[in-house]
C-alpha cells in the first residue's frame, strides 16, 4: 500500500493558474447602506463545490504569504 | 506491478480488522469534521501555535521531509476519527504549504521532500532487469547450437582420455610416489 501520498498531491497543486481561467471580474461597489457584503461571486462560481478547488484556494493564498516572505 | 513484488511485512493480518467490535475503533466512526473547510481551520489552528512551531523546527533540522510530517499528520488524523481518509489526503497540501511557510519564515535548512529523485524509480528497475532477461535469452538461444558443437568436443576429448592405456604404476611400501 502506498502510504506517501504528500509529494504526488502536493506536485499536483504546484502549477495553480487554472484558479484564474474563466473568472469574471466583477465590479463591486464599496459604498452604500444596501451594498451587499458577501461575494456572490463565489457562490455563483460552480467550480467552489469541488473541495479540490476549495483547497486549492487555501495553498494558493499560503503560498502567496510564503513568497512574499522569501522575496521580502 | 512491482508493488506486488514487495514482500509485505507490514501489511495486516486477514482477520485483523474483525478482532474488534465493529464502530469501537475510531475510524468506523463519523468524522469529527466532515468538511474540507472544518479540517483545515481544524490544522492551521492547532499549526499556528508556537508548540507546534518548535516541535516542527526541531524535526524538520533533524532532516525528516516536510511531506513525510504531512504524511504522518494525514494518517493519525484519519486514526483518531478527526476526519476521513479522502478529506485528509485532499487537505494535504495546505499541510504542506503550512509547514513549508513556518520552515520560511523560521529561516532554517530543511528538507521539503518535493526534490527529485536521483535514484530510477522501482518501475524503471524491474523494466530494465526485464529487457536484461530477455535479451540474455535471445542470446543463449543463439548461442545453443555453439554450445552443442563444444559439449561434443568435450565429450569426444574424455573419450579418448579414457581409452588411452595407462601406465602401471609401481605397487609396495618401497614404491616411488610422484
Amino acid at each position: 500500500m502506498e502510504t506517501r501520498t504528500a509529494k504526488s498531491i502536493y506536485s499536483k497543486f504546484q502549477d495553480l493558474s487554472f484558479l484564474d481561467e474563466g473568472k469574471k471580474e466583477k465590479a463591486i461597489t464599496t459604498s452604500g447602506l444596501l451594498t451587499p457584503k458577501n461575494n456572490s461571486a463565489k457562490i455563483d462560481d460552480k467550480r467552489y463545490e469541488q473541495p479540490a478547488y476549495r483547497v486549492a484556494e487555501y495553498v494558493r493564498e499560503i503560498r502567496n504569504k510564503r513568497e512574499g516572505l522569501n522575496s521580502g | 506491478m512491482d508493488n506486488f513484488q514487495e514482500q509485505q511485512f507490514d501489511a495486516p493480518i486477514p482477520g485483523m480488522s474483525m478482532t474488534a467490535e465493529l464502530g469501537a475503533r475510531p475510524w468506523q466512526q463519523p468524522p469529527r469534521f466532515s468538511t474540507v473547510e472544518q479540517t483545515t481551520s481544524h490544522y492551521i489552528e492547532s499549526m499556528s501555535s508556537e508548540e507546534f512551531s518548535d516541535k516542527l523546527i526541531d524535526v524538520l533540522e533533524m532532516g525528516v521531509p516536510v511531506t513525510t510530517i504531512a504524511d504522518v499528520m494525514m494518517m493519525n488524523g484519519t486514526m483518531d476519527g478527526t476526519h476521513s481518509a479522502d478529506i485528509g489526503i485532499l487537505i494535504m497540501p495546505i499541510l504542506v504549504e503550512f509547514m513549508l511557510l513556518i520552515a520560511d519564515s523560521s529561516g532554517i535548512e530543511y528538507t521539503s521532500g518535493l526534490e527529485e529523485e536521483d535514484t530510477p524509480s522501482k518501475a524503471a528497475i524491474a523494466r530494465a532487469v526485464d529487457k536484461f532477461k530477455k535479451e540474455r535469452a535471445s542470446s543463449q538461444e543463439d548461442k545453443g547450437s555453439d554450445m552443442q558443437e563444444a559439449g561434443d568436443q568435450f565429450e569426444a576429448v574424455v573419450e579418448n582420455t579414457e581409452q588411452m592405456p595407462q601406465e602401471d604404476k609401481p605397487v609396495g611400501l618401497m614404491a616411488r610416489r610422484a
